[in-house]
């Protein structure tokens, strides 16, 4: 059963000229898919995860989540739907600068399926990103590389159905770049799907599905 | 939820704390002329249910000022022939009428009080204004030693008081009225006289008649059904040289006056509610605005409108309490030195500040504060739930 549908996706911005970043985008996602989109820098990769998981809306074409047309969902369902199924890394850093990581963490906890907290589950996470003994610093007093790898472990601590990634891999050296990728990796195994922008092929290696996004079209690598 | 407005309260300690001080400054201001209002509003209701009497007659303007009299315990040594009491029983809607001696004590005098108080004499005979409070106490009359001292009278040594170089045993307190009889000193008319013919500083008063054959004041009660104030118009009519006063219109006419001036002090009050709430507003709008990006993430991650919209008001509330408890409790301590200067200043009655006025104070306060925090945060909090969480979290970072 898919995870996400794109169905003709369209989208143009107004920018002195006009801008099509996503021009007739198909995609379908599917439990088990890890997929990179790469391509130049303000193409219109993040546009295309935003339009994915529903926080911009596309001006022509369909998006389903979870089989649902969210068309056809008040912003309350969309945002229950966001809430439970997809996990989010945006590309600039953020976090909510008046709570720890650890309470960053338990506050997604809070919003997801569960509705409950799991320390375990967090202290895991963190040791494993190396973050375990920051666990009580609040967001400025976190390095780039540490805010990044807090921002992954967010969007995976409810096992959501979807990532979708925005740029992870940035501001990361290559050792924590690949813990990043190899948490995708995991999620995927688990029946998860993950969608992840990136205009370093290095990462985009990593998925077994690789899209190229250019002139607006989605184009499927060999 | 309660504790993200509170964390995000705490982590902008500075703006935080310019929104408690706004909200402070404010409700300090509110809390003390609503306070100065209640003080004076039941000096004036203690003053018509407790005066007693219903007309008062006193020496003509030229020498007695009735407002004064009747709201101050300044020493008034003012006096008419006690045949005046005679005349005035005799006008037709006068059931009772009681003459008293007023005369006061002097500055400086060993064990006395520092300051000259009224010593009003009362007539035990035709007396009706102490007698229902002697009634609730332990005693019927006074004895030529004993004084009941007015609710805001303190003994000078213990239960003893020294009157003109003589020695009295205090035996009760009269309860508050908000009038002049709060600070005064009353005792039997005959020992009242007696003090102010022997006291050598207040010869000069009697060149014209002795104390035995003058009275200060008749307090008059009035038959059943008459209007107090044809009464006292009929005495200004028939008694010459003597002033009489409806004590009802007089409280009536502070009322007015004190409506007059409360109404003022409102207007000057409102403004600066006004003020505030939209220096408030700019806050909110301001720290809405900072966090558009956070705002963004939180509706990306999964909050919801609604909830977006209470935790802005919630912080606004939890701004807006504590502003307000500050502001009250300041406010609530500063009411009596603020009293005692506008006492020491202004002719006016007051009540007493109790427990419960500063309770009903401070809570008004607080709750004020909590509303002007609600109206202020409504707009921002309202605009910030419905944000786009894309745009919100892209401008955001930009701005």
């Amino acid at each position: 059963m898919e995870i996400c549908r794109l169905e003709n996706i369209s989208k143009t911005y107004m920018m002195g000229e006009e801008i099509c970043p996503l021009q007739d985008v198909n995609l379908t996602i599917n439990p088990g898919d890890f997929i990179s989109v790469e391509g130049p820098s303000g193409i219109g990769k993040s546009t295309l995860l935003y339009v994915t998981g529903s926080l911009l809306e596309a001006d022509e074409g369909r998006l389903y989540l979870d089989n649902q047309d969210v068309s056809l969902l008040t912003d309350r369902q969309l945002t229950a739907l966001r809430a439970e199924k997809i996990g989010f890394i945006f590309q600039e850093t953020n976090l909510i600068q008046a709570l720890t990581l650890q309470e960053n963490l338990e506050f997604a906890q809070a919003l997801g399926k569960v509705c409950k907290t799991d320390s375990q589950a967090i202290a895991a996470l963190l040791e494993r990103l190396g973050l375990a003994d920051r666990k009580d610093f609040l967001p400025y007093q976190l390095s780039g590389g540490q805010r990044r790898r807090a921002m992954a472990a967010r969007a995976l601590i409810n096992h959501p159905s979807l990532i979708l990634a925005d740029e992870p891999t940035n501001d990361l050296d290559d050792v924590w770049a690949n813990e990043i990728v190899r948490l995708f990796a995991e999620a995927v195994a688990k029946g998860g799907a993950v969608v992840m922008v990136t205009h370093n092929n290095k990462w985009a290696g990593g998925a077994a599905i690789q899209y190229r996004l250019e002139h607006g079209k989605l184009a499927l690598l060999d | 939820m309660w504790y993200l407005a509170w964390r995000n309260t705490v982590r902008r300690r500075s703006q935080s704390m310019l929104t408690i001080i706004i909200t402070a400054l404010t409700i300090f201001t509110f809390v003390i002329v609503f306070s100065v209002f209640l003080i004076v509003q039941e000096g004036l209701s203690l003053s018509n249910q407790r005066l007693g009497a219903d007309v008062i007659v006193l020496p003509d303007e030229a020498r007695a000022d009735a407002y004064e009299t009747l709201f101050t315990g300044d020493p008034a040594n003012v006096y008419m022939s006690k045949s005046v009491v005679a005349g005035v029983s005799k006008i037709e809607g006068v059931e009772q009428a009681s003459p008293q001696f007023f005369t006061q004590t002097l500055t400086g005098g060993c064990c006395s009080y520092g300051e000259e108080i009224r010593l009003v004499g009362y007539d035990e005979k035709t007396d009706f204004i102490l007698k229902p409070y002697f009634n609730q106490q332990a005693f019927t009359r006074l004895e030529d030693d004993q004084v009941v001292l007015g609710g805001k009278v303190e003994a000078a040594l213990g239960n003893i008081v020294a009157l003109l170089g003589e020695p009295f045993k205090v035996v009760g307190t009269l309860y508050p009225t908000g009038s002049g009889m709060d600070g005064t000193i009353y005792l039997n008319i005959d020992v009242a006289r007696k003090l102010a013919k022997n006291a050598p500083e207040l010869q000069y008063l009697w060149s014209a008649a002795p104390p035995e054959e003058q009275v200060s004041s008749i307090l008059i009660k009035t038959t059943n059904g008459v209007n107090p104030s044809n009464v006292a118009a009929s005495i200004n009519q028939f008694c010459p040289g003597v002033q009489a006063v409806a004590t009802g219109e007089t409280i009536k006419n502070v009322r007015t006056q004190m409506g007059t001036m409360s109404k003022v002090i409102f207007v000057l009050c409102l403004s600066s509610l006004m003020i505030a709430a939209f220096s408030l507003v700019g806050r909110f709008n301001a720290l809405a605005r900072e966090r558009k990006k956070e705002i963004g993430l939180l509706r990306a991650i999964g909050i919801q409108k609604n909830q977006v919209f209470r935790l802005i008001l919630s912080e606004a509330w939890i701004m807006a309490f504590t502003g307000g408890l500050v502001g009250s409790v300041l406010g609530c301590s500063c009411i009596i030195p603020i009293m005692k200067v506008l006492e020491d200043a202004f002719t006016m009655p007051s009540g007493f500040w109790t427990l419960a006025t500063a309770l009903k104070s401070g809570g008004t306060g607080i709750l004020l504060a909590v509303l002007l925090g609600s109206a202020a945060a409504i707009y921002p909090a309202w605009k910030s739930a419905g944000l786009d969480p894309q745009e919100a979290i892209t401008r955001g970072a930009l701005e």
